[in-house]
């Protein structure tokens, strides 16, 4: 393949990313195998044995807290044959046995780590006392940190550190995850879709072009529900683009409406919305921010490679095959509120984004139909145009913020987001890509 | 139970699922009571001993938790020409069945639960199957029984529909 896949002079993007099995293989193991990818958050397993289970890409894992307050990652698949050792969506647990033949691994770290095999049926019999158990524990994530609450692992041991991956995306995060005191809806939301990952994903990190057009219906039903007339932006709106190292990238609308407390009757939809801004009345949180974060109203995010960030939404998106892609939702709320605003921030917390979110029941759809749309053979060479704004996009760094792009609508995210995936892919190690990867400077 | 409540149940529930099958949304509107509530916890895959949390509760996390209102909304959106996931519309087909009386409020209120399955065909050949469980208050209001709550429990803990833009 001569073609480039990634043409950031042109904004160009092969169709070929979006379905090819070989390009597929290599994410495996220059993304997922690499990257930073959010588990958890730490509010879902509070106490000594919980855990819950979940997907580094097609990897299965367990997080779970230790006695010492830790949080650990453990590979989930038996030493012996490979099985999962708990099949257990999440629950509670001392040691988890392996149900084909009992190896039994413990989870909490009371007197070894965590994953160390303590048990296997008939050890002296069947082993002759001869299987070094220090040796068959589960195989560790290689890494795992935490951030505001946000569990990520790595299955990478040569990442650098979480702090230094995230870098000046933890502008943004410190902005949006400490407004208030937040802690997990329960309830992970989990569906999947014929799309290939990267579709959703380029959607988060900076897609404000589609939603006029792809949400219009939702955008009307939202209007109607407060009596009022549907407001569709003509062009550009006040905001900005932030793009950091490494493949991060938000779209922050900056115009500040102040929160309607006036709910009709029958508009309990309408409760969370000043829920979500009780925020900003906390002179705790504003006096730690900067004018600009605190201007943020409305975002949609990405963190590299596939958290989407939206309202209080944490959503991985997940590729099984290049065509297929679990998606997991959790949403967080502030305990800060009233507890009629907490009720509604949980109960309606995914009926804007989720499988049956107003606005997202046409994500689906899109995606599924723009992932067969990239697999037309006679158009394997027509690439995607990603050009919006092209060329203009200068970034700002004046102190007010790290690297931003000073414009909302645009496809700077994108290219962004597929820049630093065409780095990843070529990096032969974390170390190569460390020193060879775009930079947020001079202008897109 | 007298068999004449049990037929007044069952056809209200299969009167109910051909309107949604028949695209009368509107119409389907007017099968629930003005205060009626519509919701499907969101549920996962547990151990037997931790089997109380296999559904999310009322006021946790939910698929759908929704007033009256909010359930106009939905519809309001279906017709407003532009709600791509269901325009072209879908082919839906809800079967109902063991619709069985499990609580007699009053005469003029009863809990129904009954299982369902529900295929939905949509472009040239996407299929989705939704299997589940309904429990169905239902009020009797000027002579009509009308649905006053919906629980709608889901056999699936990861769906496999892209959305869930039907109704249930």
């Amino acid at each position: 393949m001569t073609r480039s896949l990634v043409d950031t002079e042109r904004g160009l993007i092969s169709r070929r990313i979006f379905h090819d099995e070989a390009i597929y293989a290599q994410e495996k193991s220059h993304i997922f195998g690499r990257c930073w990818l959010f588990l958890a958050h730490e509010d879902q397993i509070p106490n000594a044995g919980d855990y819950i289970t979940c997907k580094m890409g097609e990897t299965p894992v367990i997080v779970a807290r230790d006695q010492a307050g830790g949080i650990r990652a453990l590979i989930n698949s038996c030493r012996h044959r490979g099985n999962q050792v708990t099949r257990n969506d999440a629950g509670t647990a001392a040691t988890f046995t392996c149900p084909y033949h009992g190896w039994c691994y413990d989870l909490q770290g009371k007197r070894v780590d965590p994953g160390t095999l303590v048990g296997v049926p008939n050890n002296e019999s069947f082993y002759a006392g001869q299987l070094d158990f220090s040796q068959w524990g589960l195989v560790p994530v290689a890494q795992v940190a935490t951030y505001h609450g946000l569990v990520f692992g790595t299955l990478d041991p040569q990442a650098p550190p979480l702090e230094e991956y995230l870098g000046d995306f933890r502008w943004f995060l410190d902005a949006v995850l400490g407004r208030g005191n937040l802690s997990v809806v329960p309830g992970t939301v989990r569906w999947q879709i014929r799309t290939n990952w990267k579709f959703a994903a380029d959607n988060a990190v900076g897609d404000n072009a589609h939603g006029a057009v792809a949400h219009r219906s939702a955008i009307l039903t939202m209007a109607k529900l407060r009596d009022q007339r549907a407001q569709f932006a003509r062009g550009q709106e006040p905001g900005f683009t932030l793009l950091t190292e490494y493949g991060h990238g938000v779209n922050c609308k900056t115009g500040f409406a102040p929160p309607k407390d006036d709910a009709p009757a029958d508009g309990f939809r309408l409760r969370i919305d000043p829920a979500f801004e009780r925020w900003r009345n906390d002179p705790e949180f504003t006096a730690k921010l900067s004018p600009l974060q605190l201007k943020i109203q409305r975002f949609n995010g990405n963190v590299f490679p596939n958290l989407f960030l939206i309202d209080r939404l944490l959503v991985v998106r997940n590729p099984i095959g290049p065509h297929l892609t679990e998606i997991r939702a959790i949403a967080l709320f502030d305990q800060n509120g009233t507890p009629e605003t907490q009720l509604a921030e949980k109960r309606l917390a995914f009926q804007k984004f989720g499988p049956a979110g107003l606005y997202e029941q046409e994500d689906g759809e899109n995606w599924d139909q723009a992932t067969s749309g990239a697999s037309i053979d006679p158009l394997q060479d027509e690439d995607l145009n990603y050009a919006m704004g092209l060329g203009s996009g200068t970034f700002v760094n004046d102190g007010q913020s790290p690297s931003r792009i000073d414009s909302f609508v645009n496809e700077y995210g994108q290219m962004w987001f597929y820049r630093f995936w065409d780095d990843a892919m070529k990096a032969g190690t974390w170390d190569e890509l460390r020193r060879n990867h775009a930079r947020p400077e001079g202008t897109l | 139970m007298s068999a004449e409540l049990q037929y007044e149940i069952e056809q209200t529930l299969f009167a109910e699922a051909d309107l949604l099958d028949e695209r009368r949304f509107e119409d389907w509107l007017d099968c629930f009571t003005g205060d009626a509530t519509y919701w499907m916890p969101i549920r996962s895959t547990r151990g037997r001993d931790d089997a109380d949390r296999e559904f999310t509760k009322p006021g946790e996390g939910a698929l759908f938790d929704e007033t009256r209102r909010m359930l106009e909304m939905r519809v309001y959106k279906l017709e407003t020409g532009t709600s791509w996931s269901e325009d072209p519309p879908s082919r839906t087909r809800h079967f109902v069945s063991n619709v069985r009386i499990r609580e007699r409020h009053s005469d003029a209120e009863v809990t129904a639960s009954c299982n369902f399955f529900i295929y939905r065909s949509r472009l040239d050949t996407e299929q989705d199957l939704w299997v589940g469980r309904r429990l169905d208050r239902l009020r009797k209001e000027d002579g009509t029984w009308k649905i006053a709550r919906r629980e709608i429990y889901l056999d699936q803990t990861v769906l496999t529909a892209k959305n869930l833009s039907t109704f249930f």
